[in-house]
């Protein structure tokens, strides 16, 4: 049986489960219904997928090249002569549109690089503060507990916080320091708040995932490495380490890929009623993700005459930002996958 | 072998008694426990910066707007107010256009848009789980490899490229694209459940159809009560991703005051309230928006923290 045949009774069979159940629950269900259960069941998420993300790749496929209309989906899609990448690309093309997406480009993938690097920091303070945490000291599983709660926390109200912390005038960092400096004033003193927001939240999980690494470790590893005379550093260097090196390539590749994909906080810590702007002059907290947003917008890409070209920019991006988180993924399985064996 | 435990011991009794101990440290010197005052240093310092943005919101939120605007620094021990809370559920524009608060029914909307996709969801991947762990049918092992390999691509970056598809589908602005998606459960999750569900021994499935129960007794009465920690474990997941989620809310729902979620609220509080010394609100609205996650938190995070440590170990 092929699975065309199973997606066209899908909806159908659904529906009479449902009813069927609530009857016949106590009954056996025979062979054949199970195998169909099973079937329909299996095949759920696989549809849901080609349905809801299979489809949308396709799509923006057809945008990289054609003019879509967004907001008239009934307009014939129009062969654009690669206008989306020589929008994206060449610096002379794109300064004749009322957007200079190049010049934009440049900047948001300087900025997007920036706060992706440093997940680095976020990977060191998770791994620490893990250790910290398995010396099991008196209250070690109160700051356990502590530690999770930025993970939890809305990117949207972690904005808001840090946004009135570096505010101008009342905000906490000037009145401790007592001076008026303007943090959210310009682009690379706002690529730091961005960073500090994500290092305040990231290292949460990190914690989490190291805490249970942490746990597996075989034990007798360090009392032997005691025994040997080595002492707590030596530990961490020769034992630790080693042996959460699955963990920490994972963390590191998840991180990287959150950070590249960074939108909420980037959105909403820059000053008022530039949401899914440009950021001003200074292009600030521009990161791909927001700039692809923004080609987007309505009155962006309902732009008359570089409408379409604006909504393949952005279907390019998305499929550059695909290919750097999809090579990380793969480099990273791969390094894991070693280390794995090598464990 | 010992001597670690033993001197482990000897540190911890150095400061957890030194009090009664005090006669006996004068014969037999103690070692000053330099290791445990560097790790406890380290995790309260860690703590403190952590919690101390916290408090200045929790303080700010209590701050009467002269205060702020006149004081012109950030007032640590303010004149008492719970007026900013009063103002988010009263002088809200939400309230003319749909007669209730933004912030109330945003958690209203934020609470049934994550729900109904998470829990229908969770159930789907969980059954087709349970069919991909214990039930023998054509094509399971060609199905199962495609789905690993769908697995490992990630498609975060397509995330706002997507609503040219539900613009097609003439689904924006509406929450369709927020809740029709999630249904179909995920390959994720369902990749996380078989492999506990790996784990359950075939035997007790045999025992269990002697019995007489069928497909969905067997899923109901045993494949979910065994599993229930990493049913638990996606839920969280889902769960607290959902409630967070700003993004896709933003694409698809901004501009339906009806469908507003608490991201978008908080999302707009700051052009909401947008006067002079309005900071107290934007506080007051932030502390709101974390708090009811944290409460649930505190009183299930043997659940979060351990469903969390599960969820990463999927690969």
């Amino acid at each position: 049986m092929s699975w065309r045949a199973n997606t066209a009774t899908a909806d159908d069979d659904e529906r009479a489960a449902i009813a069927e159940r609530n009857r016949k629950r106590r009954r056996m269900a025979s062979k054949v219904a199970e195998k169909g259960y099973a079937y329909l069941f299996a095949l759920l998420p696989l549809i849901g997928f080609c349905i809801f993300s299979i489809a949308p790749i396709i799509l923006s496929i057809r945008t990289m090249f054609c003019d879509v209309k967004l907001y008239n989906p009934d307009a014939p899609m129009i062969w654009n002569d690669f206008g989306g990448f020589r929008m994206l690309f060449d610096k002379s093309y794109s300064s004749q549109a009322t957007v200079h997406v190049t010049a934009l480009f440049e900047k948001s993938i300087l900025i997007t690089f920036w706060i992706a690097s440093t997940q680095i920091v976020t990977l060191i303070i998770s791994f620490i503060m893990s250790v910290l945490i398995a010396q099991k000291l008196r209250g070690s599983k109160v700051f356990q507990v502590l530690f999770f709660i930025p993970y939890i926390c809305s990117g949207v109200a972690v904005a808001l916080m840090w946004r009135w912390i570096f505010a101008k005038d009342g905000g906490i960092i000037n009145s401790i320091l007592g001076i008026e400096k303007d943090w959210l004033g310009d682009g690379d003193s706002l690529t730091w708040c961005i960073i500090i927001a994500i290092i305040w939240q990231a290292p949460s999980y990190g914690t989490v995932m190291y805490h249970a690494a942490l746990g597996n470790i075989n034990q007798s590893l360090y009392e032997a490495a005691s025994l040997d005379g080595a002492n707590g550093v030596q530990k961490v260097v020769h034992i630790t380490i080693p042996a959460v090196a699955p963990t920490t390539f994972y963390l590191l590749m998840a991180g990287i890929s959150a950070g590249l994909l960074t939108y909420d906080i980037a959105a909403l810590i820059v000053p008022d009623g530039w949401g899914s702007a440009v950021g001003g002059d200074d292009n600030m907290g521009l990161t791909l993700i927001r700039l692809v947003f923004y080609l987007m917008s309505p009155t962006i890409a309902n732009d008359p005459k570089f409408g379409g070209e604006y909504m393949s920019a952005a279907a390019i991006i998305s499929w550059i930002l695909f290919l750097m988180t999809a090579t990380l993924s793969i480099i990273v399985y791969k390094v894991r996958n070693r280390s794995l064996a090598n464990a | 072998m010992h001597n670690s435990a033993i001197m482990d011991n000897n540190a911890e009794f150095g400061i957890s008694s030194a009090f009664e101990e005090a006669p006996k440290a004068k014969k037999k010197r103690r070692k000053f426990p330099v290791k445990k005052v560097i790790c406890y240093t380290l995790l309260v310092l860690y703590t403190v910066w952590l919690f101390f943005p916290m408090l200045t919101i929790f303080i700010t939120s209590f701050t009467p707007s002269e205060q702020i605007v006149t004081s012109e620094s950030f007032v640590w021990l303010p004149k008492f107010t719970i007026e900013p809370y009063k103002q988010i559920f009263t002088t809200d524009l939400y309230i003319d256009e749909v007669g209730m608060p933004g912030l109330l029914l945003g958690f209203i909307n934020t609470m049934w848009m994550t729900l109904l996709p998470v829990i229908v969801g969770l159930f789907v991947s969980g059954v087709s789980a349970y069919a991909f762990s214990k039930i023998k049918f054509k094509g399971k092992e060609i199905l199962f490899a495609i789905e690993i390999v769908i697995m490992v691509f990630p498609l975060g970056a397509f995330g706002v490229i997507t609503q040219i598809f539900y613009y097609q589908l003439d689904w924006v602005p509406g929450v369709l694209p927020l809740i029709i998606p999630g249904l179909f459960g995920g390959i994720g999750t369902m990749f996380f459940l078989r492999m506990y569900m790996d784990g359950i021994s075939d035997g007790l499935l045999e025992a269990a159809k002697m019995d007489g129960l069928g497909f969905w007794g067997i899923f109901f009465k045993i494949m979910f009560p065994l599993a229930k920690p990493a049913f638990i474990a996606q839920f969280i997941f889902g769960f607290v991703g959902g409630y967070n989620n700003y993004m896709t809310a933003l694409l698809y729902l901004s501009g339906e005051p009806k469908f507003v979620t608490l991201s978008l609220y908080l999302g707009e509080i700051t052009t909401l309230f947008n006067n002079k010394g309005d900071s107290n609100i934007h506080c007051a609205a932030a502390v709101m928006g974390m708090l009811p996650l944290i409460i649930l938190y505190i009183i299930m995070q043997k659940y979060f923290i351990e469903g969390v440590a599960m969820g990463g170990e999927k690969e």
